[in-house]
């Protein structure tokens, strides 16, 4: 037997709690929202291969455009750093924050810190951080994690919501979402003015202009990059474009796959420190680019996976993340761009199984604003888990006899026969109940069919074959 | 990690890249050549569509009103140099309203205290220096004069469109700005700041204004 | 029907049709004589590969598809697949695995360019022939159909309204749609038994939304998902009536 299939392990534990059925409401509903209405100045079709190329032009010269990107960082005074792991990314952002002892550290909501397991490690430094997304916030005081990439806390009802805030934040409790959200408002206000630190993620990061993008709809990117006196953005190095009209191009097709907006409400440009002059803003901005395995993804079969915009689309239509949500795939990126992203960025072993977390049903590729082929992407994935630490080792022989069969008419003839011969002795009305050894899998829910008595090939020689 | 060693890394990594549609060119720049029309109602339309509220000119009338219903006399804005409607900041304080300055002390232990003191602001007056009639945006930006905070703290943000700045989409002003860089910042605005994030129920004004108008001066 | 030549029409039946389904293969090769087409059945085919290919078993798979690729290659004329699924094998992965050296790949390029998935086929002969079958004397009393679109077919081959319209055609049907009519059964080859509970889990939605709707029939053109989906009724003792879209046309024709 191979390895312990954890997806399958955490998803079973998952699909007993009420939380898939929250989930998959969510991203239903997230889907019926999506839409790029037919006035538009953006032709979507168009719009969406231009996004493609963007992407795929950008990973094909990254390492020129991020060397353009970091000259540019620079002439707008502010500092780059270059994090090749989580752990220097970590020691990186220290560094800039720990210049004073305890300091308070806010955050708008950032995928690529959570990969660094960003917070713990301040936090383990003394400072104090304050998650300003009211999603991410909420998975704070939860002490949970994320279980979506745009939308963390998609797990929770609004009653789940209404107790924790009752619990941690002492108020009565009320499971209004208007009220819940004016709470956190209040709640997070002063944290806002009084910040030393800011740390942001980067949606894109422009290299003619040195420029980082964040994309909010509460404007908590533009509080956490306006008003400390530090701001850090932290960025995954493929997440650039060439110029800051291609940078639009991405935000406007993100904004209507990630939520069927037409541009989410706050799109932030931030391009270095305030300047002279300027009445407000940080006085310090300091890009750190990680790499975390990227370079690794790239330079496999998978590369193409680094075209993701991050706008959560593949994951609201994935028939498997809707019933078991975000927390079984035991990741910071679930879904089908995390099953192949996953096991890339981290010790591939660890996640070989991910990939094979799916029907292949392809409604991830119909829907992904950049194109990519994700079930392609998929696959590719599951090649290289089997050769290097197969969850599924059960079914190589099977598969392997399969192979030496049926590419030998003769020897898949009398495979077939031999179907036949244990369906007849075993299927009393042609559906079997159980199955044996890990077919059982299938007849834990469902019956299969026993092969019938005459296979087509054989009705055909008899009754249409000439000879 | 040093810079040419991380880059070094990538190039590596690019060089074995399976990458479809290599050698992946640039899509160039394409903005389509669209008829001319009147962008004003498009604009209008999509800002309220939004829930934003849109007024034609009498910047002055419009901000006294939101200051009344919200009970408060202080306001946050742009220097008046940068505000397309003459005379309006002296005009609001001729008639008893108080500007809190956004210019933060040379300082930098001043600034928490200084910006503490925008907890309770209600009313920021800023500028579109663009908007986009598609997207139903308005983008200010950084520099003298020019406030961040006043367009993002205050629960109201009015902002003044000068109905010549408006242009089709976000993608059409960005392939004829010059040297987005140049300023430390630029935000695209779309309405008021709204959350999805409690069962996807919309609700308004989590951290930026949660009530926005725009005042249309031609 | 046809007033035409006859078209040679190569039947790939598919490894699940022809040994577990025959029947269905059987109403194919009637439903295809009846459109005019003279059918022929190579009889070296096997099965398409896909199976190995989608659990990651490349060598397998690309072994399986090269020697029907083969088969099919030899013959001439339309080949008829009643399997979206292996149609949209053969057409889109087939000439990617089969690229290593230019013969074969050309080889695939060719098979894959003669390949038509049986309701797009026979969609296209009735709509050319323009006689659509008109059923005279008794109507049964019409029962609840829904058409699964099955993602290989809907989502790689663009196909759906062609299924439709054929099921449209059965006397005594009334076809009706069902919630989320497009999202997957949770079947996936493998997946359904590498990862049996999700799935389950993923049928049972669709089950459901099926019986909420009163679906009496269920009918496709993917087998593959029919067997999952039958299976699954049959825990829950549901009667439900499940068919290859062939069948359908087969008994509709003969009030069977
Ligand atoms: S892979 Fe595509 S659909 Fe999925 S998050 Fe990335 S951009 Fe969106």
């Amino acid at each position: 037997m191979g390895q312990p299939v954890t997806f399958r392990r955490r998803a079973v534990g998952e699909m007993g709690t009420p939380k898939p059925a929250a989930v998959g409401r969510a991203a239903r509903r997230f889907m019926g929202k999506r839409q790029w209405a037919i006035d538009d100045f953006t032709p979507m079709e168009e719009t969406r291969d231009r996004a493609r190329m963007i992407r795929l032009h950008t990973l094909a010269n990254l390492h020129r455009y991020l060397g353009q990107f970091a000259d540019s960082v620079e002439r707008n005074g502010g500092t780059v750093l270059w994090a090749a792991d989580a752990a220097e990314a970590n020691r990186l952002i220290s560094e800039v924050v720990g210049r004073k002892e305890g300091s308070l550290v806010i955050k708008s909501k950032s995928m690529v810190t959570e990969e660094l397991d960003l917070n713990a490690h301040l936090q383990g430094d003394g400072h104090t951080v304050v998650e300003t997304d009211l999603g991410e916030f909420i998975v704070q005081l939860a002490e949970d994690h994320p279980s979506h990439i745009i939308a963390p806390v998609m797990h929770l009802t609004r009653q789940d919501i209404g107790a924790l805030f009752h619990e941690r934040l002492e108020i009565p409790y009320t499971d209004d979402p208007e009220e819940l959200n004016a709470v956190a408002r209040r709640h997070l206000r002063r944290f806002f003015l009084s910040a030393d630190v800011g740390i942001s993620g980067v949606n894109t990061g422009i290299a003619e202009t040195g420029s980082i993008i964040t994309v909010t709809n509460e404007g908590n990117g533009w509080l956490t990059t306006a008003a400390p006196r530090t701001h850090i953005a932290v960025m995954g190095m493929e997440r650039l474009v060439p110029t800051f009209e291609d940078a639009a191009t991405i935000v406007e097709v993100l904004a209507r796959s990630a939520t069927g907006q037409r541009l989410s409400v706050y799109t932030n440009v931030v391009s270095g420190p305030r300047r002279p002059g300027d009445p407000d803003g940080p006085d310090e901005f300091v890009v750190v680019i990680v790499d975390n395995g990227r370079s690794r993804v790239l330079s496999t079969d998978a590369s193409e996976i680094l075209a993701c915009i991050r706008c959560g689309a593949c994951l609201n239509v994935c028939p498997v993340f809707r019933e078991v949500g975000g927390h079984a795939y035991g990741q910071v990126y679930p879904g089908p761009v995390g099953s192949v992203l996953a096991p890339g960025l981290a010790d591939f072993t660890e996640a070989a199984d991910l990939p094979f977390a799916s029907s292949l049903c392809g409604a991830c590729r119909e829907v992904c604003p950049v194109r990519i082929d994700i079930p392609k992407l998929l696959v590719h994935q599951r090649v290289r888990a089997i050769r290097e630490n197969d969850p599924f080792r059960w079914l190589g022989p099977g598969l392997k006899l399969y192979g030496q069969a049926a590419k030998r008419p003769r020897v898949w003839k009398s495979l077939l026969a031999a179907g036949r011969v244990a369906g007849r002795m075993k299927g009393r009305d042609e559906w079997f109940h159980r199955l044996p050894f890990h077919a059982k899998g299938w007849t834990q829910s469902r019956d299969f069919p026993a092969p019938a008595r005459q296979s087509f090939r054989q009705w055909w020689k008899e009754n249409r074959d000439g000879t | 990690m040093e810079r040419s060693r991380f880059l070094g890394t990538v190039e590596e990594a690019v060089g074995a890249a399976t990458l479809p549609g290599l050698p992946a060119p640039h899509p160039g720049r394409a903005v389509p050549d669209l008829a001319e029309v009147d962008l004003t109602p498009h604009f209008i339309e999509a800002f309220e569509l939004l829930d934003g509220v849109v007024h034609w000119g009498a910047a002055l009338e419009v901000i006294t009103g939101i200051m009344t219903e919200r009970g408060t006399e202080e306001f946050l804005s742009w220097d008046q140099e940068h505000l397309p409607a003459d005379g309006l900041l002296s005009a609001l304080a001729e008639r008893g309203y108080r500007r809190i300055s956004t210019t933060l002390p040379a300082d930098p232990e001043g600034r928490v205290p200084h910006q503490m003191g925008y907890m309770d602001a209600r009313v920021g007056i800023s500028a579109a220096v663009a908007a986009f009639a598609e997207s139903g945006s308005v983008v200010v930006t950084s520099g003298p004069g020019r406030s961040r905070l006043a367009s993002v703290i205050p629960a109201v943000h009015v902002v003044l469109v000068p109905t010549d700045r408006i242009f089709r989409s976000l993608s059409h002003w960005a392939a004829q700005v010059e040297s987005p860089g140049r300023l430390a910042n630029l935000m695209v605005i779309s309405g008021p700041s709204r959350t999805g994030d409690i069962e996807l129920t919309l609700t308004r004004g989590v951290h930026g204004p949660g009530e926005i108008h725009a005042v249309l001066l031609q | 029907m046809s007033q035409s030549m006859p078209e040679t029409v190569q039947l790939f039946v598919t490894c699940i049709i022809d040994a577990v389904f025959p029947q269905v293969g059987r109403d194919v090769v009637e439903e295809l004589e009846r459109n005019g087409a003279e059918v022929e059945f190579p009889a070296d085919q096997t099965c398409c590969g896909q199976p190995a290919y989608n659990a990651g078993h490349h060598r397998e798979s690309t072994e399986v598809l090269m020697h029907n690729l083969e088969v099919l290659d030899r013959t001439d004329g339309t080949i008829v697949i009643p399997s979206g699924s292996c149609a949209d094998f053969l057409i889109h992965h087939g000439p990617r695995l089969a690229s290593g050296d230019p013969e074969t790949a050309a080889m695939a390029e060719r098979v894959a360019e003669r390949i038509r998935e049986f309701t797009s086929y026979v969609a296209g002969q009735r709509e050319q022939a323009s006689a659509e079958e008109t059923e005279t004397g008794d109507r049964p009393p019409a029962r609840r159909a829904f058409y699964h679109p099955s993602c290989h077919a809907l989502r790689g081959l663009g196909l759906r309204r062609e299924g439709e319209s054929l099921l449209d055609s059965v006397p005594g049907v009334e076809r009706v749609e069902i919630e989320g009519a497009e999202e997957c059964c949770g079947f996936g080859g493998l997946f359904a038994v590498e990862m049996p509970e999700v799935s389950t889990e993923i049928m049972n939605t669709k089950l459901d939304r099926l019986e909420e709707a009163g679906v009496e029939m269920l009918a496709g053109a993917d087998a593959a998902c029919l067997i999952h989906l039958e299976g699954g009724l049959r825990r829950r003792e549901n009667p439900m009536q499940v068919v290859h879209i062939a069948s359908a046309i087969a008994a509709g024709r003969q009030g069977r």
